[in-house]
């Protein structure tokens, strides 16, 4: 458990920064100075040690009370004609308190991630998947195929924990594990074996993967295909690749929904997980959709429990009614159909709301800062740091408990949504 | 505050009280003697109404991963019952997969005041509680799954003793809060990671060396050991397969006496008669369930109409999976713990199985002499949505009713059943018993499922309707821990029910060589798996109940 | 009788679910009633006759006037009659149409023809993405009636599409064809990228060549008479579309795809 092993050292932390959840973290608090001292990487860093700046709400600018920005954002919402919750990046309560002030107040949810969500949702709403979890995939996986995606710039510790770990519950030689990269080459080094075995790429554009996965597919069922060549590569090298995952006892198929930055690439989700159904039909195989980071899979999650619906869901009407479309916030803020924003963002400061006509209040953390100053700005702490809470990882199973490491006075966004919930 | 309710019918076996006029004094919640000399705050005149404890679901699938997994993935469920906000309850959906908030107010709307989740997967437990947590008015506790975790396995590979097993299923059910222990097709979910496709009663995962009658044995042995009052709760082996009936007997005759729950029993009594090669195996089912007073089953009623089945068996919810309707479907492998499947089924009266299915859910029902050790369940959602259980009763109270459904079914299914001629009809007594109080015993609940003085005051008046199905979808009142929460079959209060566990002894010393197996193999430290109270508790309106163990209970 | 007009009064704001304005829900109703009808506008509902200048009398001959692209769900669930829309058309036009006919004098927004069972839809303009699509979640996409499009369509044009026909007279966006299950889209012009990725069966009859080729998920079956092609001319005769002009040919290059599936969908380009 988290735990203070002496004052001011935490061990076992949790990041809820990115959809693994790592919670080996060491951690050393002094007043609100937060340092790692084990187990951190880029983007913990900026997520333990980003300093707090503000304590106090503001009113256009100008420091009010907490009770005074509560009551402010409270009317703006009861005046709204259009009101979003947006951004969504917080806690289990956090979000609980999102949804029960957007069935209040009439509002639309969407997380700020939902673009790249979606393109797994409508996929798991049209035909569902096949897929596995990061115990799983530490233990058992010993193919790897990456779908379009650099792993480790978003993800900077999947191969150490999940990969290249000491050893495997089934006595599996780690070394033989095989990484295939198909589309995107990997930026670094990460998924390079203890031993030096680089992994094989197979390359192509983005522009071409949906018909790369479509051949790869066609022969993995052993259709005949014409093409001698599809996106640059040769199709006889998608064969090959073919025939290593049909050998394969277990293999993982991995794409990160954030990297395959294309429109309708939910297609191509579909057709990695309809291909990992076709394996399956003779040996094991499984899909790993990575993603989750700032509270995504919580917010979505959490939606999904109390309304039935995933997020880009309004309650225009009283009742929950989901469209993907329509209920997109980026579109609605770009098309001037929102009047008043909440946006809420608690783990990430350069997570700033997008541009827009509508009223704004910011229920932020601490230390954000603005281009445009917003309506109403009220600081926040981060779960984990500042406050306890609960966040789910990217595989939507597994979610850890977050202690409260300092004390800075900063309140958690349930308890600013509850407070404009009952101001209501 | 003290409340009378007057005059009402009251039926509450487990006092041997069948209909007998009398009045029920109720004070902070509790049902107490009649006080000599107190002023009556409130009377309720119940003269005429019938008059049960709240009804206990002792199986429904109301929360956790394959449950959200189930809501994410049928919009189309959703948008066919859609439930507007009002200023008492919050907007949600229902039918097969509702939103946990709906799901509270439906429960509470048709008299019942508790409902078990029935597999929790142990590192899945925490949000199978956020989920119940967010399930208003009803209790709720749940089952922990184990039989194809690693750990277990490795244990009985290395073929650690009983204690150690026991050890281990005590920290598991503390840690994970739990009421009862569940097993899934015990170890076929972890031999389908080895690529196993069935795994019988007898034969060995090819990793382990061990077989599912190792599992089941070692486990229900556990579960009595340790005096956790509900038995082990068994999915059996080849859910759904043709044939199964012997499996399924040769799983309750093999379990050496140990008390044992079947659940969902219908879909594990199919033999392969008849041009169809799938018949009834209800009668051999239900003759060794009489004969084996350490058996109990729920039967898993299915109930025509589409729906969505969501399980721990990824194994079997694989091979079922061309039957999936509409075709989309989920199978996970879970954390070297456990695992799911989820698929939307579509039951249809014209199909031969699925009217056979519903004949040979009845017939068991008709068939088992002692309901005391039968429940009423359609295993939520998998048979059919839990907003069907009032039609299931008019099919148990009412045989012209039965017999004019049967009659419209695929005419060679009924010639494959005899159902017809089966004469019992269940008597509101039995019903109580059935969803009152042989669940509360079942599960463990010492205070709830009836109506004597010191129980909880969950209690459900009906008018006595002989439109069975009329008389227990809308109750006249429902009152939970004492305040009246349903009028006239609508909700009129939104309370927040209490998570009923068991706390069993263990030997802390199970720590040491858990922390190190997390530690080499999980993605997850122990100290991070275990779930305090707090989360339970959470903001204040959660709250757990420790249920007494059975005397004995030990390590 | 003139038809019943409904006239904008200014670009709202919020998008204005116009279902309840068919000819189906309107018949009987009187100008009064109608006017009075609550229409859905972001959180709130506003009355008809405080969005719309409302004039004419006919509802079985209703139109829209209007500068705006938030008018969604015109049409929805008609059953007969005839909506004209001056102007921009919003979302899902004509969803669940079930026959009459709808014309639009503008460009619509997504999901134009949304799981449409029957009927016709003309749209002089462009289209959004998803004509002739299902929701999600939903399996089947248009499962008939005809949809006809002067301009261009957006991009997954007949995605999940089932029956009936979509006729583009201009070019078709990316990913027409998609996961299509059965029906026609026939396309004057150009088509998009990722032509009938993920198709199961189903006909798409282009009259030219794509200008990107056929993709490698498709297989060429060669060139074939098909006897079945004048006879879908002839069919397009009676129709207000180019597709009555177009001279009927028999001769085309089959290719068969989308082979990661059932690989019956098949592209039919003219030689």
């Amino acid at each position: 458990m988290t735990e203070m092993t002496e004052p001011g050292l935490w061990q076992e932390v949790p990041s809820p920064f990115c959809g693994i959840a790592s919670d080996d973290l060491a951690i050393k608090v002094d007043g609100n100075d937060v340092t790692i001292l084990e187990n951190g990487d880029a983007i913990t860093k900026a997520g333990f040690e980003t300093a707090i700046t503000d304590l106090s709400p503001r009113i256009n600018g100008k420091e009010v009370s907490l009770d005074e920005a509560v009551s402010y954002a409270a009317q703006l919402l009861r005046d709204s004609k259009q009101p979003v919750i947006g951004g969504l990046a917080t806690d289990l309560n956090g979000c609980r308190a999102a949804m029960a002030l957007a069935d209040k107040s009439r509002a639309t949810v969407d997380n700020m991630d939902s673009t790249m969500t979606f393109r797994n949702l409508l996929v798991l709403q049209d035909t569902g998947w096949m897929t596995t979890t990061l115990t799983e995939v530490r233990n058992r996986v010993d193919v790897l195929l990456v779908v379009g995606t650099d792993i480790e710039s978003d993800f900077p510790r999947f191969y150490e924990r999940m990969v290249w770990n000491k050893e495997s519950m089934f006595n599996q030689d780690i070394e033989s594990r095989q990484v295939i990269y198909l589309g995107k080459t990997p930026s670094g080094d990460a998924s390079t074996s203890p031993k030096g075995k680089k992994a094989q790429v197979i390359a192509c554009d983005d522009a071409d993967l949906p018909e790369v996965l479509s051949v790869l597919r066609a022969l993995i069922k052993g259709k005949q295909i014409q093409a001698q060549q599809v996106g640059g590569i040769a199709v006889s090298d998608l064969a090959e690749l073919a025939e290593t995952l049909k050998q394969a006892k277990y293999s993982v198929v991995t794409w990160s929904a954030g990297n395959l930055d294309f429109d309708h690439a939910e297609t191509s989700v579909q057709m990695i997980c309809e291909l990992v159904k076709d394996l399956n039909l003779k040996t094991r195989s499984s899909g790993l959709p990575l993603g989750g980071r700032d509270g995504a899979m919580t917010a979505n999650q959490v939606a999904a429990w109390q309304s039935g619906y995933p997020m880009r869901t309004n309650f225009n009407r009283g009742f929950p009614d989901y469209d993907p479309y329509l209920s997109d916030t980026n579109r609605m803020l770009a098309n001037d159909e929102v009047d008043t924003l909440v946006w809420v963002s608690s783990f990430n400061v350069n997570r700033t709301p997008p541009q827009s006509s509508a009223k704004t209040i910011v229920i932020g953390r601490s230390g954000m800062t603005f281009e445009n100053e917003p309506e109403v700005f009220i600081p926040v702490g981060v779960p984990g740091i500042d406050h306890v809470g609960r966040t789910f990882r990217l595989d939507s199973v597994v979610s850890i408990p977050l202690r409260k490491l300092r004390d800075s006075g900063l309140p958690s966004t349930h308890d600013v949504l509850t407070a404009i919930e009952n101001t209501l | 505050m003290l409340m009378k309710l007057t005059g009402g019918k009251i039926y509450d076996p487990a006092h041997g009280v069948d209909g007998e006029v009398r009045d029920i004094y109720v004070r902070d919640g509790r049902i107490v003697e009649r006080p000599a000399d107190v002023k009556i705050d409130q009377e309720i005149d119940l003269r005429g109404k019938v008059v049960m404890a709240g009804a206990i679901d002792m199986h429904t699938h109301i929360g956790g991963g394959k449950v959200n997994i189930a809501r994410t993935m049928l919009p189309e469920d959703h948008a066919a019952d859609v439930v507007a906000r009002t200023e008492l309850m919050r907007s949600g959906c229902g039918h097969a997969a509702p939103s946990t908030l709906t799901a509270g107010y439906r429960y509470a709307e048709m008299g019942y005041t508790a409902g078990f989740e029935p597999a929790i997967l142990p590192v899945n437990a925490r949000q199978a509680h956020m989920e119940m947590h967010d399930t208003p008015i009803i209790d709720k506790g749940g089952y922990v799954m184990l039989g194809s975790d690693d750990f277990l396995l490795r244990m009985m590979a290395a073929n650690n003793d009983q204690e150690a097993i026991n050890n281990y299923v005590a920290w598991t059910m503390t840690h994970s809060h739990a009421i009862g222990v569940k097993v899934v097709n015990p170890g076929g979910i972890n031999a389908f990671k080895f690529n196993q496709r069935k795994l019988d009663l007898d034969e060995k995962n090819q990793y382990y060396g061990v077989t599912p009658r190792d599992i089941l044995l070692r486990l229900a042995r556990a579960v009595k050991e340790l005096g956790v009052p509900h038995p082990l709760h068994v999915h059996g082996c080849n859910l759904g397969v043709p044939g199964n009936l012997d499996t399924t007997i040769n799983t309750m005759e093999g379990i050496e006496g140990l008390p044992m729950h079947m659940t969902h029993i219908q879909f594990h009594s199919y033999g392969t008669e008849g041009d169809f090669k799938f018949s009834s195996g209800s009668a051999q089912i239900a003759e060794v369930i009489n004969k084996h007073k350490n058996i109990t089953a729920d039967v898993g009623q299915i109930l025509f109409g589409q729906t969505v089945t969501a399980s721990g068996d990824n194994m079997r919810q694989h091979a079922g999976h061309p039957h999936a309707h509409p075709n989309k479907w989920v199978c996970m492998d879970i954390e070297c713990d456990a695992g799911c499947g989820v698929l939307p089924f579509k039951y249809k009266d014209q199909s031969y199985v699925n009217a056979l299915q519903w004949m040979i859910g009845l017939e068991t029902f008709l068939m088992v002499d002692d309901p005391w050790r039968v429940f009423l369940t359609t295993d939520h959602p998998n048979g059919a949505p839990f907003t069907s259980y009032p039609h299931l009763i008019k099919l148990l109270m009412d045989k012209t009713f039965r017999n004019d459904v049967l009659s419209q079914l695929h005419p060679e299914a009924q010639k494959a059943s005899h159902l017809a001629s089966l004469d019992r009809e269940y008597t509101l007594y039995e019903i109580a018993i059935m969803t009152r109080a042989g669940a509360a015993k079942l599960v463990g609940l010492a205070d709830r499922g009836h109506l004597g003085v010191g129980g909880a005051a969950d209690i459900t008046v009906y008018t006595d309707n002989p439109d069975r199905e009329k008389m227990f979808t809308t109750p006249d009142y429902v009152f939970k821990d004492g305040k009246m929460v349903v009028k006239d079959g609508h909700l009129i209060d939104v309370t927040w029910g209490t998570t009923h566990v068991v706390k069993p002894n263990y030997d802390i010393s199970i720590e040491k060589e858990l922390k190190p197996y997390f530690d080499r193999y999980h993605t997850q430290k122990m100290g991070n798996f275990k779930i305090s109270d707090d989360e339970i508790i959470d903001d204040g309106r959660g709250s757990i109940t420790v249920q007494p163990l059975h005397a004995g209970g030990k390590i | 009788m003139s038809a019943l007009t409904f006239t904008l009064k200014t670009a709202p704001a919020q998008r204005i679910d116009c279902s309840p304005l068919t000819p189906d829900a309107l018949a009987e109703k009187s100008l009064a009633d109608i006017a009075a009808i609550e229409l859905q506008t972001g959180n709130t509902t506003t009355r008809v006759d405080s969005l719309f200048d409302v004039s004419g009398e006919d509802t079985n001959e209703i139109a829209f006037v209007a500068n705006s692209d938030k008018l969604d769900f015109i049409g929805h669930s008609m059953t007969q009659g005839r909506i004209r829309v001056i102007g921009n058309a919003g979302a899902y036009v004509g969803i669940f149409m079930d026959g009459g006919e709808i014309e639009i004098n503008g460009n619509t927004g997504i999901y134009t023809a949304c799981e449409m069972k029957s009927g016709q839809i003309k749209v002089n303009g462009n289209t959004g993405d998803f004509v002739g699509g299902a929701r999600p979640g939903r399996k089947n996409g248009m499962t008939g009636g005809t949809v006809i499009i002067t301009g261009n369509s957006g991009d997954r044009t007949g995605d999940h599409m089932r029956r009936g026909m979509i006729l583009i007279e201009g070019n078709a966006g990316d990913y027409c064809a998609a996961r299509m299950v059965s029906g026609t889209i026939a396309v004057l012009g150009d088509t998009g990228a990722h032509l009938g990725y993920a198709m199961k069966r189903g006909t798409v009859l282009l009259t030219q060549t794509p200008s990107r080729g056929i993709s490698a998920n498709f297989n060429d079956c060669g060139s074939h008479t098909l006897a079945f092609l004048p006879l879908l001319f002839a069919s397009f005769a009676k129709l207000d579309s180019k597709f009555a002009q177009v001279e009927s040919f028999s001769r085309v290059q089959r290719y068969a795809g989308d082979l990661a599936g059932i690989g019956m969908g098949e592209i039919l380009v003219k030689i």
